[in-house]
């Protein structure tokens, strides 16, 4: 599944963002080290069909429901890890600008779990080390399955991280990895199916066109090129994680953790004494001082100031008015467009 | 402008896991000429064409283009010569705006922002669609992509336009129009196409390509009159000089 | 939801508004995705049980919905799709935090909170991506990229996957329906045409890419990809982004919706009084 924005702190969802910028922009540099200009638009026509694909579906045997390729793993297969994870983000890009299938802040967030991991772990180091040059239908079919289930099961996994890292929802850790992991074990089996099933045809067909398509010497710089892989996934997995931990100084990283290990839910800062102060004080200023933020003793220090005014009744009717004042604010620009709209097509006429 | 010729001498061309393609063929176009390139599919129309632009390279032989020899270090030169016209004007539409594509070539020849947008602009205005400039190319009709794609090769200002099945799926509008379009442009034409008719309005001579050589070659009249020839090279007469089906008369040339 | 053609429609739809003209599409792209930019962050930056402060922020996209004259249909269209998904998950807050908190004179499960402010949340960030297309379209969105420093490598591919998704999803379209004119009631293609019908599409789109490949060579393309000058970022533009920002700032930094409930309150003491 995408991460979408409303899940992701700014901590974690920049966190990601520059751990894909660095992996991205290293990857240009393999990318266009590597081949001919050729791959330039090769990773665009292949992330167009990757996309595209998506919209097929497929049943599933024994099943009676249908699922539909990711394509990660496939993109890594055809262009290499390299180029094969810039058209993943490309894939990544589209679907959040355009079908809000997944979220711009947690554009990173995605990257990682779809593109990362199945480009530069699950395809060099699990999908090529069991294929080696040349094998049998059955050993193909073999690793794109494992690669396919293991590279979706590190995606769903770093959902529930970033998710649990960000702070925005209530699930527990055990609860939220018993819910994900189980139900991309399946989706990951069919990725693996239909991942298999185009290899081995595009074997059959075109051999050329598998990885390493104008890179011959393949074999010979394989494992210098394999460490240089494996390193850049450490690094950047480290990266990733290193800095979501730094970042979740945020206090809704910590709040979730101290949450879960005390069991006491946190202290609700807006209180009735918050209430009532509040009410006092709106009764002798209409500027309220900023200052009163009635925070609780715990949150010393957040990233992110509290300005919540909560679910005390100034809350509410505050929000209420804000709401009321947006719809108005848009339904005065609306007529005043619509009369601007009209003057301008009586001008023309 | 420089209006280039087109010369081919002796070239052949097979691909490496299939038969021979083009053996020894041998064509010339003098500057300003429209040579029309017909054949059945499969006769090596569009492999002659990438042979042209230096798009595959000959066994043997040589391509020259306006006096200059088809080679790696000519091939930038060459390519600035001529314009090639793809088949699928999808291919070769391939940004964001119509005049991002067009105005691609003259960008990538060095020229100053200033006169990048003035061929940009003078080449939509001569296929006709300089309204057409800011959209998407995704979005437009088949005859208009078409158009499209010749004003990517005109901003290039070149001497001979290559072109490839040029009314291949337009409707009989669009197809008056690149008809219109391309027997007012100055250039040296290559144009191959099924399209038998367009052939002999548009071109001066044409040639008939059947298994890998050229079997005929002459006015666009005498060729695509020889109804035993075209039929022999797995082609039928143009429909506008076979006689009329209800009264059996024959169209005048 | 995985429907080729209706993602075709969505896809020309959203085209299509982004070439209008009106007070944002006419801002330079580069202020629309840095106003989108500061409205993500700060969105993102509400704790989990966060409401009232947050909602303040729905000016940016009721106005922007106006200003633009886009219909909010559109919008939820896109909504209703993503929602789903995030609000089952948003559901399953009130089962983990059973612990109630007062919400002005009511007691409700602390959880409660938290999925009212994952539901806004969910409701600001889509709108926002959604009005950053629909008034920027892709090449507003890659002025904007390039203007953050992204490789002009991958800022090209993006582009090339923008123009070829149209064509590719039209394919598949024509390719599905081909599909279920002739495989009567199943539901989805069997297992026998996975490889074939992906790989054959995917071996036609190798090609394309291929003489995608020479026709840019044939222009002169050398591996370096030359865009034309941006448009000039006026005062228009700075007004617009500044403005935007601030009030995300203090949306952020100052509670907004406590302030405006104070002195609702502070009215009505008045008027009692």
């Amino acid at each position: 599944m995408h991460m979408a924005d409303a899940l992701v702190s700014p901590a974690v969802g920049g966190a990601l963002w520059a751990a894909t910028l660095g992996v991205a922009a290293y990857s240009v540099r393999k990318a266009k080290a590597d081949i001919d200009d050729k791959k330039i638009p090769l990773m665009g026509v292949m992330a167009a069909f990757v996309f595209a694909a998506q919209m097929i579906n497929f049943s599933i045997p024994g099943t009676g429901s249908s699922g539909h390729l990711g394509g990660g793993l496939l993109l890594a297969a055809i262009l290499g890890p390299y180029a094969g994870f810039l058209a993943m983000s490309s894939v990544l890009a589209i679907q959040a600008l355009f079908f809000a299938d997944g979220g711009l802040l947690a554009y990173g967030c995605n990257v990682f779990n779809l593109g990362f991991f199945t480009c530069f772990i699950a395809y060099p180091l699990i999908y090529k080390k069991m294929t080696g040059n040349d094998s049998s239908k059955a050993r193909s079919f073999a690793a794109a399955m494992i690669a396919a289930v293991a590279g979706l099961q590190m995606g769903a996994f770093g959902v529930v991280l970033e998710t649990l890292l960000s702070g925005k929802t209530e699930l527990p850790f055990g609860a939220f990895v018993a819910l994900m992991q189980p139900i991309h074990l399946a989706i990951g089996i069919v990725e693996g199916f239909v991942t298999a099933a185009v290899i081995a045809y595009v074997r059959k067909v075109s051999p050329r066109l598998l990885d390493g398509y104008g890179t011959p010497a393949e074999p010979a710089a394989a494992p210098g090129r394999r460490k240089a892989i494996g390193g850049l996934a450490i690094a950047a997995l480290a990266i990733g994680i290193g800095l979501s931990w730094f970042a979740s100084a945020n206090p809704d990283g910590l709040e979730w953790s101290m949450e879960r290990t005390s069991g006491s839910p946190e202290l609700e800062a807006t209180g009735r004494a918050y209430e009532t102060a509040a009410t006092i004080q709106a009764a002798t200023a209409f500027l309220p001082d900023y200052g009163f933020k009635a925070s609780g003793p715990e949150e010393s220090a957040p990233a992110w100031p509290a300005v919540d005014a909560g679910t005390s009744l100034s809350g509410i009717l505050g929000g209420a008015m804000a709401l009321g004042l947006s719809a108005l604010a848009g339904f005065a620009a609306f007529r005043l467009r619509r009369r601007t709209a009209r003057r301008a097509r009586s001008g023309e006429a | 402008m420089n209006v280039y010729g087109l010369d081919m001498d002796a070239v052949s061309f097979s691909y490496p896991d299939g038969g021979k393609v083009l053996g020894g063929l041998t064509l010339r176009a003098g500057p300003g000429i429209r040579l029309g390139l017909v054949g059945a599919n499969g006769a090596g129309k569009s492999t002659l064409l990438g042979l042209v632009a230096g798009i595959i390279e000959p066994d043997g032989g040589s391509v020259t283009i306006g006096g200059l020899l088809l080679g790696k270090r000519t091939l930038k030169e060459i390519r600035s010569r001529l314009g090639f016209v793809f088949q699928d004007p999808d291919d070769q539409l391939f940004t964001g705006s119509v005049f991002d594509d067009v105005a691609f070539g003259p960008r990538n020849l060095g020229m100053e922002e200033g006169t990048v947008r003035e061929r940009t602009e003078s080449a939509l205005r001569t296929v006709g669609i300089p309204e057409l400039s800011d959209r998407p190319p995704f979005r437009l009709s088949g005859g208009e992509k078409r158009m499209a794609a010749i004003a990517t090769v005109l901003s290039m200002d070149p001497g001979l336009l290559v072109l490839d099945e040029p009314s291949a799926a337009l409707d009989p509008k669009a197809r008056r129009r690149l008809i219109g379009l391309l027997s007012s442009l100055p250039q040296t034409m290559l144009i191959a196409t099924h399209d038998l008719d367009l052939a002999l309005e548009l071109c001066d001579e044409v040639a008939v390509l059947h298994a890998g050589r050229v079997a005929a070659r002459g006015s666009a009249a005498d060729i695509l009159g020889d109804g035993e020839l075209l039929d022999r090279c797995g082609l039928e007469a143009p429909l506008s000089i076979r006689a009329c089906p209800v009264c059996g008369k024959r169209a005048a040339l | 939801m995985r429907d080729p053609s209706r993602t075709l429609a969505a896809f020309y739809s959203i085209d299509e508004l982004s070439r209008r003209r009106s007070p944002v599409h006419d801002r330079h792209p580069v202020a629309l995705c840095a106003s989108t930019a500061g409205f993500m962050i700060a969105v993102a930056s509400f704790g989990r049980r966060d409401v009232s402060a947050i909602l303040p922020l729905f000016l940016y996209p009721v106005l922007t919905l106006a200003l633009a004259d886009l219909r909010p249909a559109e919008l939820f269209r896109r909504l209703a799709a993503v929602a789903p998904a995030i609000l089952a998950i948003a559901a399953l807050n009130p089962v983990f935090e059973s612990a109630p908190v007062r919400v002005g004179p009511w007691t409700v499960a602390g959880g409660w909170l938290s999925f009212v402010s994952l539901a806004a949340k969910l409701t600001l960030t889509v709108s926002a991506a959604f009005l950053l297309v629909a008034t920027a379209g892709m090449n507003g969105v890659a002025a904007g990229l390039r203007a953050a420093g992204i490789p002009k490598l991958i800022i090209l591919v993006l582009q090339t996957t923008y123009r070829y998704v149209a064509l590719l999803l039209a394919e598949v379209a024509g390719m599905s329906r081909a599909h279920e004119l002739r495989s009567g009631p199943r539901k989805g293609v069997g297992r026998t045409l996975w490889g074939p019908m992906l790989g054959g599409l995917l071996l036609r789109s190798y090609d394309r890419a291929g003489r995608v490949h020479d026709a840019m060579g044939l222009r002169g393309f050398d591996g370096e990809f030359r865009t034309g000058k941006a448009a000039r970022f006026g005062k228009a533009d700075a007004l617009y982004c500044s403005s935007w920002l601030s009030f995300f700032a203090l949306v952020r930094f100052v509670d907004v919706t406590g302030a405006l409930g104070r002195m609702m309150e502070g009215l009505a003491f008045g008027v009692v009084r």
